[in-house]
């Protein structure tokens, strides 16, 4: 299994904010999950597990808020999204010194992946959790591992790494084939 | 949300009602530093009353774990579902941390071994 991790490419069409919403939102944590309802609002009624996209963007949009911008409440959060039927875009850009420790995290995951893959727990528990000096004693440490899972199509830093993209591709639904028995529907997720 | 506190002989069940997120999770951790100071036997997380858990809920379910694990007591979580489970999945905690379906599966492993 190929090991995920984030790239630093400013040239990633994933950047490109063109047909994509706008939102930019101050850094204040406890209207996190309200900006997220508002993005969310946009997404297709088709799509499946809307409750897990809402708190996939909510994660990012929390790490711009407390490792990028500090909760400094003067400093904003921009957000571009877009949906499609078959795909969800996120471009989060917060106005801190970007995530300078990101080739250290890709490090991390991907011996904490290795560990995984070979089911080795103990091995495991060495990288359950990325802290870094900045971590403040409730970062969970794990929502970027989520992440690089969740957006199956890339996870993208710009240069300066105070802006990630992201994309998700969701499973189409499978059509009933008239006449015949299915199952549980696949769905999109 | 909301922590319902219950026993079964030994054993601590705690209920959690609500989300489990950065904005309480933290009421967990202290229930979890208490019963681990009152030296519990046993202790089973309920997640049939949560639909939502972030990565500071996460980070709460890890440090359990590993308290429990230290101090050599028995630990489960039980009735894992919807996006909560698939969070838990993506952070490919499933198999790591020690979650089975029912609570007579977990009162059984928990109450019959340490």
């Amino acid at each position: 299994m190929a090991t995920n991790e984030i790239k630093i490419d400013d040239n990633n069409p994933l950047f490109s904010t063109q047909g994509l919403f706008y939102k930019e939102f101050p850094s204040d944590l406890r209207q996190v999950r309200y900006f997220t309802l508002l993005i969310v609002q946009k997404s297709p009624p088709e799509f499946q597990e809307v409750n897990l996209l809402e708190q996939q963007i909510s994660e990012i949009i929390k790490n711009a808020i407390k490792h990028g911008n500090k909760q400094d409440i003067n400093k904003k959060v921009r957000v571009w999204y877009g949906f499609d039927d078959t795909s969800a875009r996120l471009i989060v850009q917060d106005e801190g010194p970007g995530f300078q420790r990101l080739e250290e995290w890709n490090e991390f995951l991907r011996h904490r992946n290795e560990a995984f893959e070979q089911q080795d727990f103990e091995e495991m528990a060495k990288y359950i959790s990325y802290r870094s000096p900045d971590s403040a004693p409730d970062d969970g440490g794990n929502a970027l591992f989520a992440a690089v899972e969740y957006w199956n199509d890339g996870v993208v830093f710009n240069s300066k790494r105070n802006c990630i993209a992201l994309k998700r591709t969701f499973r189409r639904k499978k059509k009933k084939a008239p006449g015949v028995a299915v199952g549980q529907s696949a769905g999109a997720e | 949300m909301e922590l319902h506190q219950r026993s079964n002989g030994s054993v601590q069940i705690v209920d959690i009602d609500g989300d489990l997120d950065l904005y309480n999770s933290f009421k967990l951790k202290e229930l979890v530093n208490q019963l681990v100071n009152s030296k519990v036997a046993g202790l089973i997380l309920n997640f049939q009353d949560v639909s939502y858990i972030d990565s500071s809920g996460v980070g709460v379910l890890i440090y359990t774990n590993s308290l429990l694990k230290t101090n050599n007591t028995p630990f489960r979580i039980i009735q894992v579902h919807g996006s909560v489970r698939r969070v838990i999945e993506l952070t490919k905690l499933i198999g790591f941390l020690p979650i089975v379906d029912t609570e007579e599966e977990a009162l059984k492993q928990v109450s019959g071994k340490s």
